[in-house]
């Protein structure tokens, strides 16, 4: 069984300086974030790249992680996404990787897969909240969470307008909140 | 910004997490974060509890050059920065054994995935110079017999009437040395000087055409690496 934050106490003896336990956060952490990295990029140069720059981000910068503002694994996960964005954000327009077939594929919000792989309380109120959301809302949170997608290129993508889509996802941001916020309570 | 609603702060740390603030937005935002607490409550409430999305897709490993890259990158800052040979005995050192085999493995997977220029060149150390915003632009690579062969892997062209010079780095207070022009388009060999005996890693700067003229580096330093492996002797 998955401890709530297995991840926290490597990082802070690796902002210590111990470079052993920073070693174990990759052993631990490496395949689930190049699995996320690639899910953004779909190249797998890039998404070694922005791997390598996450994982030197979390030595370096391991000393900001706060243990009592939340788990590790999920202040991992947020560095390892916006080293690819930041990625995605300075590749050349045409350079768009992935084709329609495989942009329908993986966030289609079936949560069985998922579910398989969320076995802390935390994933499984997330999953909870996200089944409360409408389909077009949970559609476009998981197109931008899993694609990095912009909301202009979701509305594209769903062939519709892009106010529609801010709306979904401000809307679905704030169902969520207020449902995790219940679950918690 | 200060009359952000409880709402508002929600949605834009969620909104930020999730990755719809893009470009100026992003950065603005990162900017109003450090200065409310109450705003970075929201952006650390979102990053638990969407955290777990990115746990959720099938596990894929990355190839065991990424850690060797990894390790050649921040691998100077661990060294003691005044007694770079006091590393190799230091209590570090042998706590991190296991750690460090692993990184050698790592580093003799790229010594063999990158086949040299030259066929009697036996690398045994690599150095992975690059930075944050170009990635890997130059590979070094150490052979027992004192040479080096230096290749250009994605390194960008230099500006105009300018060179691209190599640095032996030494500890922090030793001065670097050059070992002379790099190119960004051929494999070259070079023979180290006697003061590699000291070396802890190389770097690439921007010099005037022809080099630096003081003999130290006088452009900015674009990219750097640690020495991986290990040395017989």
């Amino acid at each position: 069984m998955v401890t709530d934050d297995p991840i926290g106490p490597f990082l802070e003896a690796a902002a210590k300086g111990d470079y052993g336990a920073f070693a174990e956060i990759y052993r631990l952490t490496s395949s689930k974030l190049f699995a996320l990295s690639m899910s953004i990029l779909r190249r797998n140069d890039w998404a070694e790249e922005a791997l390598q720059e996450t994982y030197t981000r979390i030595w370096r910068s391991a000393h900001r992680y706060d243990s009592e503002k939340g788990a590790g694994m999920g202040w991992i996960v947020t560095i390892a996404r916006n080293a690819a964005l930041s990625k995605l954000m300075r590749r050349p327009k045409d350079e768009f990787a992935g084709n329609e077939s495989d942009m329908l594929q993986l966030p289609s919000g079936d949560p069985t897969p998922m579910e398989a792989a969320m076995r802390s309380s935390d994933a499984r109120q997330l999953m909870t909240c996200l089944s409360e959301l409408d389909e077009e809302q949970k559609q476009s949170i998981l197109l931008i969470y899993y694609q990095g997608l912009t909301q202009r290129e979701v509305a594209d993508h769903l062939r519709r307008p892009v106010g529609t889509v801010k709306s979904w996802v401000r809307r679905g941001l704030l169902r969520l909140r207020d449902c995790l916020d219940r679950e918690t309570a | 910004m200060k009359q952000l609603s409880a709402t508002d702060r929600s949605q834009l740390a969620g909104e930020y997490v999730l990755g719809t603030l893009r470009g100026p937005a992003r950065v603005r935002f990162e900017r109003l974060v450090e200065d409310d607490p109450h705003l970075w409550q929201e952006v650390a409430f979102w990053e638990r509890r969407l955290g777990p999305l990115g746990e959720a897709l099938p596990e894929q490993a990355p190839p065991s050059r990424v850690w060797a890259a990894i390790e050649a990158q921040i691998g100077p800052q661990r060294a003691p920065a005044r007694q770079p040979t006091g590393f190799w005995q230091s209590m570090q050192f042998w706590r991190g054994f296991s750690l460090v085999a692993t990184g050698l493995a790592a580093a003799l997977l790229v010594l063999v995935l990158l086949p040299p220029a030259d066929t009697d060149f036996r690398p045994i150390q690599v150095a992975t110079l690059q930075n944050e915003a170009d990635g890997t632009a130059w590979i070094v690579r150490v052979a027992a017999d004192g040479t080096a062969e230096i290749a250009a892997i994605d390194a960008p062209t230099a500006p105009p009437g300018r060179d691209y010079e190599l640095w032996l780095l030494r500890g922090t207070d030793q001065a670097p040395v050059s070992l002379g022009l790099a190119s960004n388009a051929q494999t070259q060999r070079i023979a180290l000087p006697a003061t590699f005996a000291d070396g802890t890693g190389f770097a690439i700067s921007v010099e005037p055409a022809g080099g630096s003229r003081t003999g130290a580096p006088t452009g900015p330093v674009l990219f750097v690496g640690g020495l991986v492996g290990t040395r017989t002797n």
